[in-house]
């Protein structure tokens, strides 16, 4: 897997985690499971070795300009003195450093001095890059292979039917940001930006237009105060494009309808009050439904959208998970294209990959400066050598599936052999045997039947032996001398008598799985 | 008296002393495998008798061989102790001579500070009504940093604050919190020349604060520039610290004043002495040559005496002696609400194993 990161000195580095990591020794004894994973520093390269280093140039934020998991992959870059940078690269193998090529590098495209540029987006459909600066503009290039040429300034306030002029709102300082966040609606070719005390308002590329403008939630009616906005963070939800979770500083995310017809600008769902605690940084789908909020302490929490209601007022359910990991401020989430992976960047500066379905941290990569923006590359190959991380859980496996129990025979019935059975029957029921099958359950009892007659004719020890030798040669993983003994029974059972397998399901005894 | 005659069936058999021959047999392991607790508490006494004894023995053995070689300090192996700051856990964010990060620390919002280029001014203030043995604390920091000025808080925000210091063209922000008559934490803001580079905000847990007035044999500080002794700070987080804590100082020091101030990091907690030193010839500096070696041998030998063997330093401590731990780091200037936090310590994820560090 390959992730491209952009930091405050103007590095771009291209991490490959699989080749920072230390090779585990399977027999090393297991960590704790909250230990910190092995930071490192390999696997870490820098894609222009010779560029200068100084703040001026640091990157801002990156886009894929091209489909984000083929070989031949382009990137864009906007630093912080304005100039928007496209890269081009060809991967030969998974497991090198790509090399990298500048392709064209344009001058400050803003028109201030000392731009504050604040995010970029490609529109791959429409052929056009778009970067937006904190006082609410807009600068729209043309994406044409490998020029770029301005099309289109537009300022995101000034699109409303008001006049000229920006306004201030009301406070005692001077309201110099006006846009702190912005996000780019690919499929529709749309940009929104939302500023502090400025409402979120969504702008069409070509015609500058604003198209849509949020509107907050009503005053509070007990002390008639307006809730404060500022986003910080805004993300449209690729379930359809049409859903827009914004994050504010004050400790909310919010979702929007934002469809061309919608009539509702409130909120559609918002977070309650005392749910975060820190100012929201970033944001990221990570599934249909859970969406990743990172805040400004370095607390990444999984929300459920499921669960969000319009009340602001509700009973916070803190019930989230946590990724935990990040020291400081969380600056970029993203997620692999396919892979439930999420790449976690920030000012603590450590690039921390994780697993969304366990929310584990698998890899964390020591990169020396504060890194801003972070890209992550599709391609859909991941190494791992703990093999414990991708293995079937246990306690995921559908309920239907189960351990094989032997039916209880009665020592009555079956004479002098009931001592044999009734020692299978005991060891297996001590397993955590969670449901029959009956199929399982019908072809044992022939099996038990079966195997007792077979009992009659062979010494139970060689039998046993056997058997182990046999379970010895399909068990391939660790296993502690219980399960083994138990997995023994079982399959001496099944392996005699039985010879359709499919009916029989032999799943071992749930291990102690070595946590990591 | 007759003596007892020993039992008919004992005939033929010698008597033997169980207890002796159990003394005999040493115990190797740890007898806590043995489930009888009288035996195991019995076990456990020989054991740790037989741990002393090996000890005893080892010690003996070490100091013939000390004897046997003599003046010679080269063959003696020092046994050197296990410590936690030996065993740390290593950390990855350790600077080590590194291109990258002293590019970047060329080019941060203390780099100024550090090539002189701007003068710091430090800000001083408290929390609302403040206690008086706070004042004292205060008077005391007055003679550690230069230019340090006292404001009162009367009521005013931090935000406020910050704002009126950048007007007044300060460069550093100090505010003390106390808790029952004890300054307990520090917050140290960069609020920098010009407003540009907006630097961090760290939050210091202050303790141990010991006035000079209390400090035995103290001495008292004049109106020099102390040189600074930032010592310890070897992680990125530590350097961003160090640096942050040096730019309160002005860096063309007097070096007539002789005073040093001396921010040394240990295991996390920083320990913040302000001395005056001064250096002495060592009296019989001559060294004696070794034993079993020839007086011209001696003579190629023996190396020029190093500054160490003929000056030594002597120190008097004057001013404050506090302890700081740090608690988080902010970038931008004191923003609790709406801030960036760019470390923040977690315990329960940081602080899993006594041997990590973060500084």
């Amino acid at each position: 897997m390959r992730v491209i990161t952009g930091d405050e000195c103007g590095l771009l580095k291209e991490s490959i985690p699989e080749l920072s990591r230390r090779s585990t020794d399977p027999d090393a004894p297991a960590t704790p499971y909250n230990a910190m994973p092995d930071v490192t520093k390999d696997g870490v390269s820098r894609i222009d070795p010779k560029e200068k280093q100084t703040r001026e140039r640091g990157v801002v934020d990156l886009a894929w300009r091209n489909d984000a998991g083929c070989e031949q992959f382009s990137f864009a870059a906007l630093r912080k003195n304005g100039s928007v940078e496209l890269w081009k690269a060809a991967a030969e193998s998974r497991n090198k450093h790509a090399n990298y090529v500048l392709v064209q590098t344009s001058k400050n495209i803003f028109q201030q001095d000392r731009p504050n540029p604040l995010g970029l987006g490609v529109f791959c459909n429409h052929n056009r890059i778009c970067a937006g600066d904190s006082l609410g503009n807009v600068v729209v290039l043309k994406n044409d292979s490998d020029l770029l040429e301005e099309v289109q300034t537009y300022n995101a306030y000034k699109g409303s039917k008001r006049g000229e002029t920006l306004s201030y709102t009301r406070g005692q300082a001077l309201n110099t940001q006006l846009a702190t966040a912005i996000a780019f609606d690919t499929s529709h070719g749309r940009v929104a930006v939302g500023g502090r005390e400025r409402e979120t308002c969504l702008i069409d590329i070509h015609t500058g237009v604003q198209v849509f403008k949020t509107k907050n939630l009503p005053p509070d009616p007990q002390t008639l105060l307006q809730q404060p906005v500022w986003p910080t963070a805004i993300q449209f939800l690729h379930n359809d494009m049409n859903t827009m979770a914004v994050g504010t500083a004050y400790k909310q995310v919010r979702l929007y309808d934002v469809r061309e017809s919608s009539k509702i600008r409130r909120p559609t769902q918002t977070t309650p009050e005392d749910l975060l605690e820190y100012r929201v940084t970033s944001l990221c789908q990570v599934s249909d439904y859970e969406l990743v909020v990172a805040d400004g302490a370095g607390y990444i929490y999984c929300l459920d959208l499921r669960r969000l209601g319009r009340d602001l007022k509700a009973a916070a359910n803190k019930d989230m998970g946590r990724y935990v990991g990040p020291a400081g401020s969380v600056r970029q989430l993203k997620k692999h294209p396919t892979l439930p992976r999420l790449a976690a960047v920030g000012l603590d500066r450590m690039l921390r990959i994780y697993d969304t379905k366990k929310r584990r941290q698998l890899d964390c990569i020591y990169l020396k400066q504060r890194i801003n923006c972070v890209l992550v590359h599709g391609d859909d190959t991941w190494d791992f050598n703990d093999a414990t991380v991708d293995v079937v859980d246990p306690d995921d496996l559908d309920i239907d599936q189960d351990d094989v129990v032997q039916e209880y025979v009665d020592s009555d019935e079956e004479g002098s052999h009931g001592d044999d059975s009734n020692e299978d029957a005991d060891s297996v029921s001590s397993d955590d045997s969670e449901g029959n099958d009956e199929e399982a359950v019908d072809g044992s009892h022939e099996d038990g039947g079966e195997s007792v007659e077979d009992n009659d004719v062979e010494l139970p020890s060689s039998h046993q032996r056997d058997s182990k030798s046999q379970c010895e040669s399909s068990d391939n993983e660790d296993s502690e001398s219980h399960s083994s003994e138990t997995s023994s029974e079982e399959s001496k059972d099944n392996s005699e008598a039985e010879e359709d397998d499919e009916d029989v399901i032999v799943v071992k005894a749930p291990k102690r799985r070595r946590r990591q | 008296m007759v003596k007892k005659k020993p039992h008919s069936s004992l005939r033929g058999k010698k008597p033997v002393n169980a207890a002796k021959s159990a003394k005999k047999t040493p115990v190797s392991r740890n007898p806590s495998h043995i489930t009888n607790r009288l035996k195991r508490s019995e076990m456990y006494g020989k054991y740790l008798q037989q741990k002393r004894q090996e000890k005893k023995q080892s010690r003996i053995q070490r100091v013939k061989e000390a004897e046997a070689l003599g003046d010679d300090k080269n063959g003696i192996k020092k046994a050197v102790p296990r410590t936690l700051d030996n065993t740390r856990e290593v950390e990855p964010t350790m600077v080590l001579q590194d291109p990258e990060v002293a590019a970047d620390e060329a080019e941060d919002e203390f780099a100024r500070y550090f090539h002189s280029e701007t003068p710091p001014k430090v800000l001083v203030t408290t929390r609302p009504r403040p206690s008086q043995r706070l004042f004292f604390f205060i008077a005391d920091l007055q003679r550690l940093i230069p230019k340090l000025h006292f404001y009162p808080r009367k009521s005013f925000s931090l935000k406020e604050i910050c704002q009126f210091a950048a007007n007044r063209e300060f460069t550093h922000v100090m505010v003390l919190s106390e808790n029952a008559k004890h300054c307990n934490g520090m917050t140290i803001s960069h609020i920098g020349a010009g407003g540009e580079m907006l630097g961090p905000t760290a939050y210091f847990k202050v303790s141990n604060v010991v006035t000079s007035q209390n400090i035995p044999n103290h001495g008292a500080s004049t109106n020099h520039i102390p040189e600074l002794n930032l010592h310890g700070f070897g992680t990125r987080l530590g350097h961003r610290v160090g640096r942050l804590l040096g730019s309160l100082f002005p860096h063309d020091a007097e070096f007539q004043g002789r005073q040093v101030v001396t921010f040394h990091n240990q295991r996390d907690y920083l320990f913040v002495r302000h001395h005056r030193y001064v250096f002495e010839e060592k009296k019989n500096i001559k060294k004696a040559p070794p034993k079993g070696t020839t007086p011209e041998a001696s003579q190629d030998e023996q190396q020029p005496l190093g500054i160490k063997d003929r000056v030594k330093a002597r120190l008097q401590e004057l001013g404050p002696r506090f302890t700081l731990k740090l608690r988080w780091i902010q970038s931008g200037t004191f923003d609790t609400q709406f801030g960036e936090y760019e470390w923040m310590h977690k315990r329960k994820e940081m602080d899993t194993t006594r041997r990590r560090f973060h500084l």
